[in-house]
């Protein structure tokens, strides 16, 4: 009880004085909306090469699932998951009971939502993956876009969401990265090593 | 046009030829600069350090022997920067106020006010590179730091470009700080020469025998880093070569 | 009373260590290079500056209101929030709700505020095991060192320094110092301890206030996967993170990863609303001082979005290392920072500054930091922590130029010894300035000299000398 109240109390206490001290009432400022230059297609396919992704440029969904089926390979030690209809994987949601179990997965397929051409970015949601752990613990993602889903900055793009209704949601720019030992770029720090992307 | 040349102090010593060059370079414009003897400091070196009220004694100082000019030329970035944008403890009087308005470095003098566009006496068939100072580049607008995203310009550049033969180039770290930042020199050896080192380093890769500069406490902590390493780089003040007496 | 940082002296250390120095350096200086280069591709560079600037004034100077409706946003959905107005109450918080879920062991991504509140330090007294998940992070976590720099807080390490100590402490080859292999090293190892992690805690680039959601900007994964898989999360957030609006959040993505590293955007941009079902999350907003400075003249401090874009332009900060600022934060941030935190303990540090104004420029929130060292350093000589060295420079510059007369007789007595001591006295030892210079070699005579034999009769009006 002594506690509850002594966190109300922080609350107020840090609020006063944030209001005693604040400054001057600064007006926010109306933004305009940048151009992005070039095509937002090509811009997309660029950067996520820039970002060490790979592009599979393909003529249709149909298409896109005959690649996922040929080019996959499914074995006992290779777990795949797939949040897609007309594509299988050889592990369901029931199978990895904790999203920790995700670590099993040798690749995760899902498809994004919305593709940014000034980034490179594909947005995607737990629903893309079945649970948000599948698309970053697997080694291998996978990447359905619809081409005429892809925007062409993040104003663009943000300007398409609605933060306030997601429970999670992120853009994801190529593979997992990191640069942190002599500021040497590796592809492939603790997400996914590799990410492909289906434009169809 | 009444023109007050003022002489730092560090000039007046150690680099008068420096404010000789200049000197003589704003005769030869034409102009009639009145050297304001009685002056000696603008402050800056205790205004670097912190002590605000040293700084004031001296400011309100020199400032009584800056009034009645239309222009206070001096060459030296770092006190024009001094004058115009901290004199703001001083009790800001339309003498105060004037005199940070009036003050102005060499170049951008040159450059702005009197717009220099010959200098026909000036010959230096050399590469030079041109160490914009910090101050005068991040301070007093004289060229575009390599920071900002705006058009470039550099009126340092455009006035060396008036001297017959020259050929202006840049160090490959175009406009790092080379270390000097005045009191900094002293209590911290260390980074300050390693940081000239790596410049005039720099130079010598470039193949650089000739660096210029508009501030001369650069080419002083500079040239005697160069010296103590045994490289072989002549330095020359900006006036040095505008006025030909370079070489 | 608090011990001094000495940067110079730490920095010196670092600077006599020319593999490190010339790693440091280049390494930080090439992200300043990519950041001009992707910076220079957009034409509304300047004015995205601008905005961001007014946008994060106007956030400042509404917090109170924004704090409220970000919390009311975050309470609607489920998520706790609490308030910590100190360091060791952020910590309290932290170590209670971890208590009252049993958690033994977490992962952690980077956070400078949790780091701000010692917080690791405090869990694993506690009992608690912490495996820091950044891989910059991890290294500084199993040397035992703080970070050096707040975007890649083990830059001033060499591949050598890393392979050593992940052979030490993950018996990984030591002879192998290729960092594709550390970084493998690192990735099996931390998959462990995802799958055993009872919590994740992370912290947060984005307080967005009309959506209510925490956003957060990183490479290697690491930071959704301790978001999203332990089934408890606590988010620490510095109130000043916050932001107005969903809308605002571009601008700052844009300006954010191009600063800091010089690329397009961070691998992972990521948004949090709500828990996942199953999941518990707490927010703690730690104020630990920023109320305070929110009133004072250094205010605009609070604009900073920590992409570390000064520290990669600092000419001392990359050959000095962020080691020897030996704070929490480090270079011009640092300077401009730390001393409000604990001015006895950091009165040193604004002096750690050449004045270049680099940092100014690149500040993609436009904090005047040339200005806020400039008025630290007088803070420190007000409040008599300035040093008795610095005193003596002062005492003695304030009397050579008081006037034209004195001046002249110290310049006399400096010319004297110039032309006439030997050098081996003038530049001894003794001298500091004598460690990396030549003395200037001294004119033959001073301006004032030369100008009363040629002028002061005003008889050659041609300004030629003799």
């Amino acid at each position: 009880m002594n506690k509850d109240n002594s966190i109300l109390n922080a609350r107020e206490r840090i609020l006063a004085r944030v209001r005693a001290n604040r400054p001057q009432a600064i007006e926010h400022p109306d933004l305009p909306l940048f151009p992005i230059a070039g095509d937002p297609l090509e811009n997309f396919i660029r950067h996520v090469e820039g970002f060490d992704g790979k592009v599979v440029d393909i003529k249709s969904r149909a298409e896109a699932i005959a690649w996922l089926k040929e080019n996959i390979m499914q074995s006992e030690s290779a777990l795949v998951f797939s949040a897609l209809k007309e594509y299988d994987g050889n592990i369901s949601l029931d199978q990895l009971p904790v999203p920790s179990d995700a670590h099993k997965l040798q690749a995760c397929v899902g498809e994004g939502t919305l593709g940014i051409g000034e980034t490179g970015s594909i947005l995607v949601e737990p629903e893309t993956f079945g649970r948000m752990a599948n698309g970053l613990l697997a080694i291998d993602l996978y990447l359905l876009l619809d081409r005429s889903r892809i925007v062409a900055g993040l104003q663009d793009a943000y300007a398409r969401m609605d933060l306030s209704k997601i429970q999670y949601s992120s853009l994801f720019s190529g593979p997992s990265a990191t640069a942190d030992i002599e500021a040497v770029h590796i592809t492939g720090a603790q997400g996914p090593i590799s990410l492909t992307v289906l434009l169809y | 046009m009444k023109i007050g040349f003022f002489v730092p102090c560090y000039i007046d010593a150690i680099a008068p030829q420096a404010a000789i060059s200049s000197f003589k370079l704003l005769k030869r414009l034409g102009l009639n600069p009145e050297f304001i003897e009685s002056a000696t400091c603008c402050g800056l070196p205790m205004k670097d350090m912190g002590y605000a009220h040293t700084a004031c004694k001296v400011e309100s100082s020199v400032a009584s022997h800056l009034a009645g000019y239309d222009h206070i030329v001096m060459p030296s970035g770092i006190c024009a920067d001094q004058f115009r944008n901290h004199f703001e403890d001083l009790p800001q009087t339309p003498e105060i106020i004037h005199i940070r308005q009036s003050s102005v470095d060499l170049v951008t003098f040159l450059h702005d006010i009197i717009k220099v566009d010959s200098l026909p006496w000036a010959s230096f068939p050399h590469r030079v590179a041109l160490h914009n100072g910090c101050h005068s580049l991040r301070y007093l607008n004289e060229a575009r730091p390599t920071e900002l995203m705006i058009e470039d310009f550099s009126k340092t550049a455009d006035l060396l470009n008036l001297v017959d033969g020259i050929e202006v180039g840049y160090a490959t770290r175009h406009d790092e700080c080379c270390g000097f930042g005045g009191t900094f020199a002293i209590w911290d050896q260390s980074c300050s020469g390693q940081q000239g080192l790596d410049k005039v380093n720099d130079y010598a890769r470039n193949g650089f025998k000739y660096v210029t500069s508009q501030d001369m406490s650069c080419l002083l902590h500079q040239s005697c880093v160069a010296r103590k390493f045994g490289l072989d780089i002549k330095f020359y003040y900006i006036a040095e070569i505008l006025n030909g007496d370079a070489n | 009373m608090s011990r001094q940082v000495n940067q110079v002296k730490l920095g010196a250390e670092f600077i006599a260590d020319t593999p490190h120095r010339e790693s440091n350096d280049r390494c930080l200086w090439a992200a300043r290079m990519r950041r001009d280069k992707v910076a220079n591709t957009l034409p509304e560079w300047e004015e995205m500056r601008d905005l961001a600037s007014e946008i994060k004034k106007n956030s400042l100077s509404h917090l109170d209101e924004y704090l409220v409706q970000f919390e009311e946003n975050l309470k609607s959905r489920g998520i706790i929030v609490h308030w910590a107005e100190s360091a060791d109450d952020h910590n309290d918080i932290v170590l209670d709700i971890l208590r009252s879920h049993d958690v033994s062991t977490l992962t952690k991504g980077k956070s400078m505020t949790m780091d701000e509140c010692a917080m690791r330090e405090h869990l694993e007294k506690n009992g608690i095991e912490v495996n820091e998940s950044d891989l910059g992070e991890r290294i500084q976590q199993l040397d035992n060192q703080r970070d050096s720099h707040i975007v890649m807080p083990a830059i001033h390490k060499l591949r050598t320094d890393v392979a050593r100590i992940f052979a030490d402490k993950l018996g990984s080859d030591p002879s192998n110092d290729d960092p594709v292999y550390l970084n493998s090293v690192m990735r099996a190892d931390m998959r462990k301890r995802y799958v055993k992690a009872q919590a994740g805690m992370i912290g947060c680039n984005y307080a967005v206030a009309d959506t209510g959601t925490v956003v957060m900007c990183s490479n290697e994964g690491d930071v959704d996967i301790c978001a999203t898989i332990p089934p408890l999360l606590i988010i620490s957030i510095g109130i000043e993170k916050i932001i107005p609006s969903q809308k605002d959040l571009p601008l700052f993505l844009r300006l954010l990863s191009r600063s800091s590293l010089g690329y397009d955007i961070t691998q992972y941009t990521s948004h949090i609303s709500a828990p996942a079902q199953g999941q518990d999350i707490h927010v703690v907003l730690l104020d630990n001082g920023r109320s305070e400075r929110l009133g004072q003249s250094y205010w605009e401090i609070l604009k900073c979005m920590r992409c570390g874009t000064c520290m990669n332009t600092c000419p001392v900060f990359r050959r000095t290392s962020g080691i020897s600022y030996d704070a929490n934060y480090m270079g011009p941030l640092g300077l401009a920072l730390m001393p409000s935190y604990d001015l006895h303990r950091y009165a040193r540090l604004p002096f750690s500054c050449t004045h270049c104004g680099s940092c100014g420029d690149v500040c993609p929130v436009k904090i005047p930091l040339p200005e806020l060292i400039f008025y630290w350093r007088q803070v420190v000589v007000e409040n008599h922590e300035s040093l008795f060295s610095h005193d003596l420079e002062e005492g003695l510059m304030g009397m050579a130029l008081r006037n034209s007369t004195d001046l002249q007789h110290a310049e006399k007595l400096g010319l004297w010894a110039l032309r006439h001591l030997p050098s081996a006295i003038t530049e001894s030892g003794m001298n500091p300035w004598a460690e990396w210079h030549k003395n200037p070699i001294p004119p033959e005579k001073t301006f004032r000299e030369w100008y009363k034999e040629n002028f002061s009769k005003e008889n050659d009006e041609t300004g030629n000398d003799k």
